[in-house]
């Protein structure tokens, strides 16, 4: 069954268009993560389901049932806010069954409640204190906890990390994953950080300028992103990007002389071969001093950034940067020039005006994938 | 499906009480605030269906009310310059040197704001004049029979600088103590002299202060009532606040439309005073990165000198008038000097039996307790409205409440008496010359001061509070009594102290809207002054500034418990 499902969402804010014309479906337990840069709309998104924001247009089913036009506290879902919103003036305990209280349910099942989901969060010892008194990890329990306390089975979770530092975040991704994963509830999760949306998602959803650009799990997105705004934004360092012109041998990297051979695979869309085409290949799909009859890309060192496992060795091309990501300690010398090879089914091939995604090479686990529901409509089709 | 239709009939109700508050709240405020400040402009400039712009400027063109304007502008930036000069010097020594006794020197320098002016002006007149109590036993009266030097231009000036004093010292204070170190000794290793440097440094720092400073302390100047009235009046200086009391006191209501064009001209004064400052600030905008610390000279061997001459300085000008205010509550007969045999408690007899000091005193607390808790009870909502609901039209109708308290109180007191003389619609009586007329007026001068503390503390409230509540199911009044209201009560009662306590000090506006029956505590020593009265309004005003600085404790006390800046001062 749908959890959530959104048709036409648009929600215009004076000066700006927040959300525009999103459709998105959630399955029952699924973890969403909606990813995207700030100001893409992600927030309002959540906002416009929790019911606090009122949308222009479209409509919001959550369980089958209409909610685009109730108040947030009819629409039964749990919310986590990124500044965690305890009432400063409550306990803990006050904090917690909130929600509970408001609802009248009886003070022996609350007490239950309470005792439930304190254990579960670790909160026991800490139910009579003040939110001011306690730690910023204990702050987010606490909001975790009024989210779920009332067995509510959809949760928005809005930044929920941000404020919290590297360490104790890497420790609460794990955690709240495990929670979902526990009690089975629908997770719609936004964020900025592309590491929590590959390592927690079902699904991601990545949104950029008041759209969604692409729904899919999170291996796809990273290995067949469909459109340069996706390739730039995730991975770090993000995706190489080069643009090809037409010459007289083919293909070409723009601006220089190295030719580029395209997989004799027959392209989903015919390929105009004056058109230009900008090509996309990871930085760990290259490595040094491949064999001499393997395609190559040379590349002029400027930097090696050593990473401990592996390291980064950034550079250009013609006009064009360019890095690698190289295993162990790789020691170049700055101008030193470092042949590049390259596998031709780690391509990825994009239009420059449309930034969409020009299919080569489909792999045999794509073809499966794309068939999928969850990837996002706007991929091409394979023939 | 019957769950959803439920549903449907929920939210449409919950919507309602989000608007139902707003209309309510911006009822409230329409008629306290927007009608009162309409009706004075329609009646000044508008009569029988037509402007009577004629009546107006010959009214603004008469020989009295141009001296009175001449006057009260003389007085105003008399006062403000005397104000500029000790607030500013003030500032820097606090706010910059390593002087001792801080603390001290700041409440003191407060103190002129919390004692009525009405008081001030008093004391002074009784240490200056021939019939001083305290100076006779020392010989430096004046020859009895002489006129008190306190009165005209001069001691109102004085006083009237004094009273605003504080002000330009609060105006200044963040400026000061924002002042960031590396900015100077970035200027002191770029070879600039002191001099340069002040110039350069301090000014663009001091000046939006100063400025600020000045204009409320202009617009306070021609809002004051007790002072001119207490050292003008005797000696026949009119200032516009005096005159508008003389004309309404001499004529009564015939003479209202006058009163109206008159107010119209003191507002239009005060709102000239901010337009001004205003435009100067424009000059001296900018914004200084307070990063570094704040920077302090030492002050070496003059560190005794000063603090000495600056806390000698205060109680001259601060205690010893009230010294003088307690000798002449003790003196049999005034114009007597102070010794063990003209001592006497009979002036605080006379007021335990005098039942007009009960009517008083019951009046006054009467008065500052409703206008405490109403102007709460209506900032509570316009605070959430405001800031937590984005309301603009209550925005816009809180702003405007900004402006009875900016505008001289004769211009409220001349709004109420027009919008409580015609009788009220259905009940059909007059509330002229009632207490509630006087409530009226305090509500609109005093609404501003319950609002802002509550608006500023909210704003500084994460906004996703009330989003959390509303998620957990809590409508419009539940968010209202389990959030809101917990977290604004302190200010709240940091806002209804101030409102209290200004409404108990508060002249102007009694003065011209009392009758008998409704004296305030204010108006019954103006009235024992003037009666001749000088012990019992001695020993009155004695006991008004104790009753003062009792309720400043408590709210030192508070002020621990309430969130930064909720106080004008601390």
């Amino acid at each position: 069954m749908l959890s959530i499902s959104v048709q036409g969402l648009t929600k215009r804010f004076p000066n700006h268009l927040a959300t525009d014309d999103l459709s998105l479906d959630i399955e029952e337990g699924q973890f969403v993560v909606v990813l995207g840069p700030s100001g893409c709309g992600k927030t309002t998104l959540l906002r416009l389901i929790a019911g606090f924001e009122q949308a222009d247009a479209g409509r919001i089913h959550l369980h089958g049932r209409e909610v685009t036009q109730l108040p947030p506290g009819a629409r039964d879902l749990g919310m986590v806010f990124q500044s965690y919103a305890l009432f400063p003036h409550l306990s803990v305990a006050d904090n917690l069954q909130f929600g509970l209280q408001l609802r009248r349910v009886s003070a022996a099942e609350r007490k239950q409640r309470l005792e439930q989901t304190s254990a579960l969060l670790g909160l026991d010892q800490l139910l009579s204190r003040k939110p001011a008194q306690l730690s910023g990890g204990q702050q987010q329990r606490v909001a975790l906890g009024r989210a779920i306390i009332g067995g509510r089975r959809i949760i928005l979770m809005d930044e929920p990390l941000s404020n919290l530092d590297a360490k104790l975040r890497q420790d609460m991704r794990r955690e709240i994953k495990a929670l979902a994963v526990k009690l089975g509830i629908t997770v719609v999760y936004a964020t900025h950080d592309q590491a929590e949306a590959l390592s927690m998602g079902d699904v991601v959803v990545v949104m950029h300028e008041a759209r969604i650009v692409q729904v899919a799990v999170p291996a796809t997105l990273y290995e067949r992103p469909n459109s340069l705004f996706v390739a730039r934004f995730i991975g770090s360092p993000p995706m190489n990007l080069l643009p090809l012109e037409p010459s007289a041998h083919g293909l070409r990297i723009a601006g220089t002389q190295q030719p580029v051979m395209l997989p004799a695979v027959q392209p989903v869309m015919p390929i105009d071969s004056s058109a230009s085409l900008t090509l996309g290949i990871r930085p760990e799909h290259l490595w040094a001093n491949p064999a001499a009859h393997h395609p190559q890309l040379l590349m002029r060192v400027d930097s090696v950034e050593y990473q401990g496992s592996d390291s980064i060795v950034n550079g250009h091309l013609g006009p064009h940067a360019l890095a690698a990501r190289l295993p162990g300690r790789a020691q170049y010398a700055a101008g030193q020039t470092l042949p590049l090879g390259w596998s031709p089914q780690d391509l990825c091939l994009f239009d420059p005006q449309s930034g969409k995604r020009l299919d080569l090479a489909a792999p045999t686990d794509f073809l499966h994938r794309s068939q999928t529901q969850e990837d996002a409509p706007c991929n091409v089709v394979i023939s | 499906m019957r769950f959803s239709v439920w549903m449907r009939a929920h939210r449409r109700l919950q919507w309602r009480a989000e608007t139902a508050l707003a209309l309510g709240v911006g009822a409230v405020l329409t008629a306290l605030v927007a009608l009162p400040l309409l009706r004075i402009g329609q009646q000044a400039l508008w009569a029988d269906g037509s402007w009577r712009l004629a009546a107006a400027w010959t009214r603004l063109i008469a020989p009295d009310t141009l001296q009175a304007t001449v006057n009260s502008l003389i007085v105003s930036l008399g006062g403000t310059a005397v104000a500029v000069v000790f607030g500013t010097a003030y500032a820097l020594l606090v706010g910059l040197t390593d002087l001792r006794g801080k603390r001290g020197l700041i409440f003191l320098l407060l103190l002129p704001l919390m004692i009525p002016p009405q008081i001030t002006a008093m004391s002074w007149a009784q240490l200056l004049g021939p019939g001083s109590a305290l100076l006779k036993p020392l010989g430096l009266a004046p020859a009895p029979g002489s006129s008190n030097p306190m009165y005209g231009l001069a001691g109102i000036t004085l006083l009237l600088g004094l009273q605003q004093t504080p002000l330009v010292f609060l105006a200044l204070r963040p400026g000061v103590s924002s002042l960031p170190s590396d900015l100077i000794e970035a200027a002191q290793s770029a070879g600039a002299c002191s001099l340069w440097r002040l110039r350069t440094v301090l000014l663009p720092v001091l000046m939006p202060g100063v400025l600020a400073g000045a204009a409320l302390s202009f617009v306070s100047c021609l809002d004051n009532f007790g002072i001119p009235a207490l050292l003008g009046t005797p000696v026949g200086y009119t200032v516009l606040s005096t005159l508008i009391y003389q004309k309404l006191s001499g004529f009564g209501l015939s003479v209202l439309s006058d009163v109206a064009q008159l107010s119209l001209l003191a507002a239009a004064l005060a709102l000239l005073g901010l337009g001004a400052q205003g435009l100067l600030q424009r000059r001296w905008q900018g914004h200084l990165s307070g990063a570094s610390s704040p920077y302090c000279i030492t002050l070496g061997r003059w560190k005794t000198t000063l603090t000495a001459a600056a806390w000698a300085l205060l109680i001259a000008v601060l205690i010893t008038p009230a010294l003088a205010l307690l000798a002449t509550s003790l003196v049999s007969i005034y114009g007597l000097p102070l010794t063990p045999k003209t001592l006497t408690w009979a002036h605080y007899q006379s007021l335990l039996g005098d039942d007009m000091v009960r009517t008083a005193l019951r009046n006054s607390l009467w008065l500052a307790g409703w206008a405490a808790a109403l102007t709460a009870a209506i900032a509570l909502p316009v605070g959430y409205l405001v800031v937590w609901d984005k309301g603009r039209v209550t925005a816009a109708l809180a702003a405007l409440a900004d402006l009875p308290f900016a505008l001289p109180g004769a211009v409220v007191a001349v709004a109420a008496i027009l919008m409580l003389l015609p009788p009220l619609p259905v009940l059909h009586i007059s509330l002229y010359s009632s207490l509630w007329i006087i409530l009226y007026a305090y509500l609109l001068r005093f609404l501003t001061l319950a609002i802002k503390p509550v608006v500023a503390g909210l704003s500084r409230l994460d906004p996703a509070l009330n989003d959390a509540a509303r998620s957990c199911g809590a409508g419009l009044f539940m968010r209202l009594r389990t959030i809101v209201w917990p977290l604004a009560a302190p200010l709240l009662l940091g806002g209804g102290i101030l409102v209290f306590l200004m409404a108990l000090n508060e002249l102007t506006v009694s003065a011209l809207l009392w009758s008998s029956g409704s004296e305030t505590l204010g108006v019954l020593i103006y009235n024992f002054e003037e009666g001749g009265s000088t012990g019992a309004a001695a020993a009155l005003s004695v006991l008004t500034i104790v009753a003062v600085l009792g309720l400043l404790g408590v709210l030192q006390t508070l002020s621990r418990r309430l969130p930064k800046g909720s106080l004008p001062w601390a």
